[in-house]
């Protein structure tokens, strides 16, 4: 699995997730960017609000069963103060362009 | 969804990693490790959301098992469960504390995750702690001379999020405490409000060694 094909299944989840927000954004980061085989866990940041946090958790715990995900899900405001996602050097994959 | 082989996911994993000269599914559960440096070791697999005695007891019963991995980062494990692998001398953990074990000079049995070993010494060499109880993975039970119980959950991430917190509550809750040990955590002020709307104290290592001496 290399990590566009990574990106490619982690995006059809995100597409997947339904009554989706608008200001919804799924990021990869850490050493599964560089080699998802070799990575002990996959972190994701997902940031949405508040409300939709524990609806993510439910649409991805199939999945946590498949990968080590490791998840960060945070509002965009936290997303701000902390400089999470820019800090991290994430890269979003769903939505795209 | 059930993982179709967790032995080779996780071989495949090991098979990338520095000190693995090869690693073997030999069969849905199970993954031979030749190190290049220290002795092989065998990893027996699972994969589910809650680790309790019945997922690993045919594992901490096979001889050959060294190291009993979860896959699953977002997991609980049981109190009971730790203490059936323990009691069989064997180490637990997930893929992240699987690949530690893999890198030590150790054998792999011996494994503790750094993150607990440091904890656990901590709270034992407090002054007002006279017991320390795991209740499961990450909360401990610390029973204090003539004041009630300090249930706390360790959270190890960098940047400590409100959901973070609620999850934590979901998953272990009820709990007094949520210890932030990562020394460069950051938590959000968002995370600082969902803790007290919880009624949950949130502390960094310092303040929580000074929270233990009062009530």
């Amino acid at each position: 699995m290399t990590t566009e094909d990574l990106l490619e299944t982690l995006a059809g989840i995100a597409r997947d997730m339904p009554d989706p927000s608008p200001e919804m954004r799924w990021c990869l980061f850490g050493s599964a960017l560089r080699n998802p085989v070799g990575a002990a866990d996959f972190d994701l940041a997902i940031v949405c609000r508040a409300d939709r946090a524990r609806a993510v958790r439910e649409h991805l715990a199939p999945w946590c069963l498949v990968w080590p995900l490791h998840l960060t899900i945070l509002t965009p405001e936290e997303d701000a103060a902390l400089g999470f996602t820019e800090g991290q050097a994430a890269r979003q994959f769903y939505p795209v362009g | 969804m059930p993982h179709a082989n967790p032995a080779q996911f996780v071989a495949n994993g090991l098979a990338k990693h520095d000190e693995v000269a090869q690693a073997t599914a030999l069969d849905s559960q199970i993954v031979e490790v030749g190190r290049k440096q220290y002795p092989d070791f065998i990893v027996g697999v699972v994969s589910t959301a809650r680790v309790d005695p019945g997922a690993i007891e045919d594992l901490v019963r096979d001889e050959r098992v060294d190291f009993v991995c979860n896959i699953p980062r977002e997991a609980v494990w049981s109190g009971e469960a730790i203490d059936l692998v323990k009691a069989h001398g064997k180490a637990w953990g997930g893929v992240g504390d699987l690949f530690s074990a893999a890198a030590g000079k150790e054998p792999a049995r011996e494994f503790v995750r750094r993150e607990y070993e440091f904890i656990e010494r901590i709270f034992e060499q407090h002054s007002a702690v006279v017991r320390v109880e795991r209740v499961c993975d990450r909360v401990y039970r610390l029973h204090r001379c003539a004041k009630p119980p300090v249930e706390v959950v360790l959270v190890n991430e960098y940047d400590l999020t409100a959901d973070h917190v609620r999850t934590a509550w979901d998953r272990y809750g009820p709990f007094s405490d949520i210890l932030a040990n990562n020394p460069n955590c950051r938590f959000s002020s968002e995370a600082a409000d969902a803790a007290q709307e919880l009624g949950v104290k949130l502390l960094m290592l310092r303040p929580f060694m000074g929270r233990l001496n009062r009530q």
